[in-house]
């Protein structure tokens, strides 16, 4: 029964920020060689737990036993020494150094004289990185690799020691399926050494790849772990939410979409947009699928004026127009909820009502003063409307939940009246619940009669909300799905990942 | 719920500029223990009259920093549409015509100021940093160094008329807070000034023309930067040649002090002038304890450091 040894085991454990209560006495268990997931809702305590482990954050009360001894660890590098790695959901690496240099960061082999020893720090980063056939990256700079092998640096950097866990939190929200993949291959090679994994991610789908055992937190207490092939995947949404959730968007109502509201004729713009032409109807979601890089959120910002095209035509509402910036497409009531809420979706320190009404502020005014009455009033339906959880129309944007959040992105173009809408990866970063709610909205704005956009990488969504399903690759449309029915998750990303020709079919 | 939220943020905006009033008030009390003319009307009315100048230039400033920039050329411009109208006033009279010619100039160098930054994209603090020595530069080269005194009733009108006994410069002062504030709260442009601080990037994703309104900021600035650099010289009766030499920083840290964030997006106007009084009491209060000239600047700069660290403290 070696197999079944307990390698780490947090018992009792809490701990508080402020007056937040984070984790409120849980209790979780680590195998050897095993994969253990951490799933809940954002807020749940999965991220606090593990960098307790890691000796991130220190707890406030109860016990770790890692190999049977109780550890306190008093930061990363007491954790790592002793064999706990983590991969943190935000990549920490230095540029503009190497990446033998990144791995070793902070405990450079000393030569003669107390300089680094350049030679003896290659040769131990080459012997980390052979495992995972990374040799020749070694005296490459870290920002000429792409953000799949920045992860796997991340990962090396954990195996410099005698590993025995390392934690991953979120590793696949910046990873293109492809580099999922790739991911997912070395963790089975982790794995088939002897070491236990700590897998924290929102994505169920993966769980279900790679998990052998899943464990539920929901705020900050210890729900329930069970066996991954004893359980379902609805089981265990409703076990994070506490309640039964639907993650279909629905169907279309009416059979036949709308009138062509938005046309995209031959759109170029450098290597990344290349000859794109299609057709969005009113009523329908259409989505663009493909790994970061394909295109697709390139060719939605080339359309939205944000990189105007080199060549092309566009035509909304049947008259060809020229975007040549966002200040043009919101005047053709063209809106945007873009990729990065906090850097590009919202105003941070601004109010809910402030953010809403940005788009179309100058419609609610008269000779340059805003009609605050009415504004208030505008803004009251749509927080309503979008369920936006908030005492007050006049709290700051950033004291707001992610999913909530991206509603008040969402929400500024709805009040505005835009009837073509772009969703770039509208779900990064949410939770479950809002997802779910995010899909069902996205629908009942089809059968309003919007046009809808979707981009995503998550291929699941794509099959779960759209009526029509184009594959992005190389900047071009490598397929068109012209009818979501009965399509297969193999079937669709082979388009992207160009196992087929585009032309052949 | 909704109003009591809306009140409690209220509340803590109120908090702060009270805070900023306390210590007005006690720098005030400070120095009149210190020295018993420094609360008698007259030179309350010549603090009020030091103020009035650098609190119109500080409206400007506020304005900058809130969309997350500086003005460090308000120095500048000030000091070059003083010395324009006094070299042409005391050429060819006509006082007012030439006062709106050094408004003018004023504006024009703050929509360069404007121009450079957002059409040739070059960054704001070098922009506005060799603007303020290019005008500096200007004035030695157009005064010949001397300072250019007038001695016309027209000249010397908007600096000495008093109203029921209130000097004119400080009334003007009082106006432009009071219209500015309005424009902030309520208008279209202040939403504008105060998203493009927040984030420009998502303010141009949701339409609005940030170029437009960073130079509508800069040209703003200008004006009244030379608004303020006018008064100055018609209160002096002459326009000297390091007029706003100091402006750049005395505005900053009066606007950082009034609760302006660094960072854009945050604070109001009020503060600026709570901000712009507490600066000028410690100038004018530590010339009437008798200490030189210098300690003012040092002084200045160590509350310049303080309101921004108590700005990073307020954030986090």
């Amino acid at each position: 029964m070696k197999d079944e040894g307990v390698v780490l085991r947090a018992e009792n454990v809490s701990k508080r920020f402020g007056g937040v209560q984070a984790l409120d006495s849980v209790n979780f268990e680590l195998r050897r060689g095993e994969v253990h997931a951490l799933v809940g809702e954002n807020g749940a305590g999965k991220s606090t737990l593990i960098k307790i482990i890691c000796g991130v954050y220190t707890k406030d009360s109860g016990r770790i036993l890692y190999q049977d001894k109780e550890v306190d660890f008093r930061d990363n590098l007491q954790a790592r020494m002793a064999g706990i790695g983590i991969v943190p959901q935000e990549i920490q690496l230095a540029p503009k150094l190497t990446v033998a240099e990144n791995i070793f960061m902070g405990m450079y082999p000393r030569g003669r004289g107390g300089l680094i020893s350049w030679s003896t720090l290659r040769q131990r980063a080459q012997d980390v990185a052979r495992t995972f056939n990374m040799e020749k990256f070694i005296n490459a700079k870290v920002e000429t690799l792409g953000t799949g092998h920045r992860q796997l640096i991340e990962i090396l950097k954990a195996l410099v020691f005698e590993t025995r866990v390392i934690a991953f939190d979120e590793p696949t929200a910046a990873l293109s399926d492809e580099e999922t993949r790739e991911l997912f291959a070395l963790i089975e090679k982790l794995k088939s050494r002897g070491i236990s994994l700590i897998y924290v991610s929102h994505r169920l789908d993966e769980i279900f790849q790679i998990a052998n055992r899943v464990t539920v937190f929901k705020d900050g207490r210890f729900v329930e772990t069970r066996n991954i092939s004893e359980v379902t995947k609805p089981q265990v949404i409703s076990l994070m939410v506490g309640r039964d959730l639907n993650l279909f968007g629905g169907q279309r109502k009416s059979a036949a979409p709308g009138e062509v509201i938005l046309e995209v004729q031959n759109l170029c713009n450098g290597r990344s947009v290349q000859d794109i032409s299609f057709q969005l109807h009113r009523g329908e979601i259409l989505g663009f699928f493909g790994m970061v890089g394909s295109g697709r959120t390139e060719t939605a910002m080339t359309i939205f004026g944000v990189t105007p095209p080199e060549s092309g035509d566009v035509i909304v509402r049947g008259k060809p127009v020229r975007i040549r910036s966002p200040i043009e497409a919101v005047r053709l009531r063209l809106g945007l909820v873009p990729e990065n809420r906090i850097a590009q979706g919202v105003i941070p320190s601004a109010s809910i009502r402030n953010n809403i009404t940005l788009p179309f502020v100058e419609r609610l005014s008269r000779l340059g003063f805003i009609r605050g009455g009415e504004e208030a009033d505008v803004v009251a339906e749509y927080i309503r409307h979008l369920r936006i959880k908030t005492p007050s129309s006049a709290a700051r944007v950033n004291t707001l939940s992610g999913g909530n959040q991206q509603k008040v992105s969402i929400a500024k173009w709805l009040a505005s009246r835009s009837d073509v809408i772009i969703f770039d990866e509208p779900t990064h970063g949410v939770d479950v619940g809002a997802k779910a709610e995010i899909y069902v909205l996205l629908r009942t704005l089809a059968d309003e009669g919007k046009a809808i956009l979707f981009i995503s990488s998550e291929l699941t969504e794509i099959l779960n909300v759209c009526d029509r399903i184009f594959v992005f690759r190389n900047g071009s449309i490598a397929h068109r799905f012209e009818e979501n029915r009965g399509l297969s998750e193999e079937s669709v990303i082979k388009y992207a990942i160009g196992t087929v020709d585009a032309h052949a079919s | 719920m909704e109003t009591a939220l809306k009140s409690t943020h209220r509340v803590r905006g109120f908090l702060n500029q009270a805070r900023m009033l306390i210590v007005l008030i006690v720098l005030l009390g400070i120095f009149s223990a210190l020295s018993p003319y420094f609360l008698n009307l007259k030179n309350v009315f010549a603090i009020g009259l030091t103020i009035s100048v650098i609190g119109i230039v500080c409206i400007g400033q506020s304005l900058i920093l809130l969309t997350g920039a500086f003005d460090l050329s308000v120095g500048g411009i000030a000091g070059l549409s003083g010395m324009i109208v006094a070299i042409l006033t005391k050429q060819y009279g006509n006082y007012w015509t030439w006062f709106f010619l050094g408004l003018a100039a004023g504006t024009s160098i703050g929509l360069l100021n404007g121009l450079f930054i957002t059409k040739l994209k070059i960054n704001a603090l070098i922009t506005t940093l060799s603007m303020m020595t290019i005008l500096s530069g200007v004035v030695f080269l157009v005064s010949g160094g001397f300072a250019i005194g007038v001695n016309l009733p027209s000249f010397r009108f908007l600096g000495t008329t008093r109203v029921i006994g209130i000097p004119l410069p400080i009334i003007v002062l009082v106006l432009l807070y009071a219209i500015f504030y309005v424009i902030l709260r309520s208008s279209v442009f202040g939403r504008y000034v105060y998203s493009i601080g927040g984030n420009a990037e998502a303010a141009r994703l949701s339409g609005i023309n940030v170029d437009r309104m960073r130079i509508l900021v800069y040209t703003l600035s200008g004006l009244l930067s030379g608004l303020g650099g006018i008064v100055l010289a018609s209160r002096l009766g002459s326009a000297q040649v390091d007029a706003g030499s100091q402006y750049p920083i005395n505005s900053i840290a009066a606007c950082v002090l009034g609760g302006i964030s660094i960072a854009g997006g945050e604070g109001n106007i009020w503060g600026s002038l709570i901000g712009v009084a507490i600066v000028g009491v410690l100038q004018s209060g530590l010339i009437m304890v008798g200490m030189p000239s210098y300690y003012q600047w040092i002084a200045t700069g160590i509350v310049l450091l303080a309101a921004v660290y108590i700005d990073q403290l307020r954030k986090s």
